[in-house]
């Protein structure tokens, strides 16, 4: 009985947390089957938005003389080609932000503004990830798998991360409701 | 209500994640070939619940789906479906805690979840390999079928899954020694500075 008289009072005296984190993951679930799983708003919405992230890296690129040129969801030049692929348009962490927007029991202008200021910080935050392995590609292409794989990502999530908790502790807490 | 993200150095905790992050990586990369050994046997055991003449046989980094005792598909890359590891354990160890115990605890619990997730994602991927054999499911060539994007995406949400069981672990406390954290909720007047040393008043830090 003990153990189960333990959970009891864990689960009571948490909640609100518990509350909050089930309906975090419900939110990223729905957004992530959303945005990056359903075939007509992937083909819809993101392919096209991908499209243009390619095109924003070129323009960057370009400014410090790449010459390249977007074609579809691929960033062409005479010295390095990168496939914007699923997992690379910044998705991920713009659900994970949004969830936790959402999910915070907070006032909905507090939710609008983390909305309106995270959102695209997260997309211009990966938009300069894009930019910095367009480079990795080019002057380090041994070490370009690695970089997309574990660490470029990692940097992304973890810096919408430090956003959604500027965003508790400046917005969400402040208009917390009881 | 009481979510306990207040009174931590942020920026300085990411920073100190990213360092601990890029050490812990090669640790990870050489343990890859154990975690696929014990997460392979406990999710091969599991699946074999629901279909006995599956194995899904760990090889070195990998592991393979087995039927009726030939492999039938490509090897799942293990790492690709457990880099959120490294990622929680930087972040866990990154994170002020009251005490060494606690953060040893929030350490074991951060991993265990993972590892539960990680043998949840070798029974599922077994579960769409089975699929495929039988034409149910679109096979893995397909990348616009749902189980690849599914599938891909548990892949590619790893360092959201790392982030979101360590929030959890941050705002249930798990980091805080129970007994400190009682005495102190007793003792310390609400708007009297924290003991943790954050330099905040005990109200927006650890009695948030």
């Amino acid at each position: 009985m003990l153990p189960i008289r333990r959970a009891i009072e864990f689960l009571t005296a948490n909640r609100k947390v518990l509350q909050f984190f089930a309906l975090f993951g419900f939110i990223f679930a729905a957004c992530y089957l959303l945005f990056g799983v359903i075939p007509r708003v992937r083909s819809g919405v993101i392919n096209p938005y991908t499209e243009v992230l390619a095109e924003a890296v070129a323009a960057v690129v370009n400014l410090f003389g790449a010459d390249a040129v977007a074609k579809g969801a691929l960033v062409d030049s005479p010295h390095y080609s990168m496939d914007i692929a699923m997992g690379c348009d910044g998705v991920e962490a713009s659900c994970l932000y949004l969830a936790g927007v959402l999910a915070f029991p907070t006032s909905w202008r507090a939710r609008f503004i983390g909305l309106a200021f995270g959102v695209p910080l997260i997309q211009a935050i990966n938009l300069a990830r894009l930019v910095g392995l367009y480079y990795v590609g080019m002057y380090l292409p041994s070490l370009a798998n690695q970089i997309h794989d574990y660490v470029a990502q990692t940097i992304v999530i973890l810096l919408s991360t430090a956003i959604l908790i500027f965003w508790l502790e400046r917005f969400g807490v402040r208009h917390q409701r009881a | 209500m009481g979510f306990g993200i207040s009174g931590h150095k942020w920026l300085r905790l990411f920073a100190l994640a990213v360092a601990l992050y890029v050490a812990i990586l090669p640790l990870w990369w050489y343990s890859l070939g154990a975690i696929s050994l014990i997460a392979g046997t406990c999710a091969s055991w599991i699946y074999t619940f629901f279909d006995a003449r599956v194995a899904i046989n760990p090889k070195g980094e990998a592991v393979q789906f087995v039927l009726d005792g030939r492999s039938q598909s490509n090897a799942l890359r293990m790492d690709l479906v457990t880099y959120g590891l490294p990622i929680l354990m930087a972040l866990v160890l990154a994170t002020r805690s009251s005490s060494l115990v606690a953060k040893l605890r929030a350490l074991a619990i951060g991993c265990a979840v993972m590892f539960v997730l990680t043998i949840c994602a070798l029974v599922a991927w077994a579960k769409i390999t089975s699929m495929q054999l039988q034409q149910q499911a679109a096979p893995w060539s397909d990348q616009s079928s749902f189980s690849y994007l599914v599938f891909h995406g548990y892949g590619f949400s790893q360092p959201a899954v790392a982030v979101v069981i360590w929030l959890m672990l941050i705002m249930l406390g798990s980091f805080k020694g129970r007994s400190s954290h009682k005495s102190g909720a007793a003792t310390v007047g609400r708007n009297a500075p924290c003991p943790c040393g954050s330099g905040r008043k005990y109200k927006r830090c650890c009695g948030a």
